[in-house]
């Protein structure tokens, strides 16, 4: 028998290398010890005819679930929600995401104690109002956890940045997209004792109640993410000084569209191409 | 590009800039790098790092793109202010690894070409760190 420090090394090595399926046919042999690396880091989706597979995320060591089914195993194996530290959910602009995905994941939400990162992605812009309203309350509640350190949004427009009110020990927080919600007075004074490092879109630079949240924060890393015209840089200018007490860092991540446009191609290109041989090989 | 007022940032330490560089077949850059003209209305009593993170791109044009190498001459002023007293730390990437996709050490050849980095180089106001070094 192999010592159980070397077993734990060697599941941790197939997860850094995503191999799921080795993992899953281990987990029935060893479900306590193969189930804290497998459901560690997971993404939610919802599978559909012209999205076969997940929408790609760039980290490492992220198993895709698909919601529905991660509700029975939560009931089968309870001790399953204790292991899961990050969560990414992936809306994709379909039927089956909006009827499907967003309550199946607005149920499950709730049993996941230990969050650490939580992250929403929309494959394209997605207005967050239209969202299901137990799937808004489910993350407003999620976010406001104590274990939730980490927290991005990208591309959901008027995400409400008085939905992270009171996240007490939220460390790192990622927004990008547009936000459509203008006016600083509904954002409630809070603390923000701990958060340290805000990625932002450009676009949220002009946004009054942005700049009012940063100048209640010690914020020691301002990341901002461009992406358009030149002209974006004289919106940052009231963010920067906003923060200019504490600020130590700084970093400029400048993309074009077409480049975006480039990747999201390539990714289509890759996936009709590995299906293709799939289908051959079958 | 008009300079906004003055920012000062007493407790910054480094700036670190990425972007994207897309080359030309016929060997001819293009780049955001313009947008570093922004930093000289940051002000700090302490010195400041600045960090210049290239990724080399597949080959693409695009009009609203500035060519590299007319514009380096006017960031040797940005990179000329007081602020940035230690030197210039340049790292270059590779976006990519398709055909179409330029390597570091190609990368870095290039860049040398333009007579203003080489200069600088020499001068040590700029050195390669980090990948681009392999």
């Amino acid at each position: 028998m192999v010592p159980t420090e070397i077993l734990d090394q060697i599941l941790g090595l197939l997860h850094s290398d995503g191999d799921y399926a080795t993992l899953e046919t281990c987990s029935v042999v060893f479900p306590q010890l193969v189930d804290r690396h497998l459901y560690s880091q997971i993404a939610f989706y919802s599978p559909s005819k012209n999205f076969p597979t997940y929408t790609t995320i760039d980290d490492s060591g992220t198993y895709p679930v698909n919601p529905t089914k991660f509700a029975l195993i939560l009931i089968n194996h309870p001790h399953v929600a204790n292991y899961v530290r990050i969560i990414h959910i992936i809306v994709l602009c379909h039927f089956e995401s909006y009827t499907q995905l967003l309550p199946a994941i607005a149920s499950i939400l709730p049993h996941l104690p230990r969050i650490e990162f939580f992250a929403v992605r929309a494959s394209t812009g997605l207005f967050w109002p239209s969202l299901d309203s137990r799937f808004s309350i489910a993350v407003r509640n999620c976010i406001r956890m104590p274990s939730i350190k980490d927290v991005a949004i990208f591309h959901i427009r008027g995400f409400p940045l008085n939905a992270l009110y009171n996240c007490k020990n939220l460390r790192r927080l990622l927004l990008y997209g547009d936000d459509e919600s203008r006016g600083a007075k509904d954002v409630p004074a809070s603390p923000y004792h701990r958060l340290r490092c805000l990625r932002v879109d450009a676009s949220y630079c002009t946004e009054l109640k942005l700049t009012r949240i940063v100048s209640w924060m010690k914020l020691q890393t301002l990341s901002l993410y461009i992406l358009g015209s030149y002209g974006d840089f004289s919106k940052f200018h009231t963010l920067i000084k906003a923060c200019s007490a504490t600020l130590v860092n700084l970093e400029f991540q400048y993309r074009f569209a077409c480049e975006l446009i480039f990747r999201d191609l390539t990714r289509i290109l890759l996936k009709v191409f590995y299906a293709t041989v799939q289908t051959t090989q079958t | 590009m008009p300079v906004s007022q003055e920012l000062l940032l007493p407790f910054l330490e480094r700036i670190t800039f990425h972007t994207p560089v897309f080359i030309l077949s016929e060997g001819r850059f293009f780049s955001s790098l313009p947008f570093l003209m922004f930093i000289q209305c940051i002000s700090s009593p302490s010195p400041i790092r600045l960090t210049l993170h290239l990724e080399f791109n597949f080959r693409f044009r695009s009009p609203t793109l500035v060519p590299l190498d007319t514009v380096w001459s006017d960031l040797t002023n940005v990179l000329a202010l007081p602020i940035f007293r230690y030197p210039i730390e340049l790292q270059v990437a590779q976006k990519n690894h398709t055909g179409q996709s330029v390597s570091p050490v190609e990368a870095i050849s290039l860049l040398k070409g333009i007579s203003d980095v080489a200069k600088s180089l020499e001068g040590g106001k700029l050195i390669i760190t980090g990948d681009s070094m392999a």
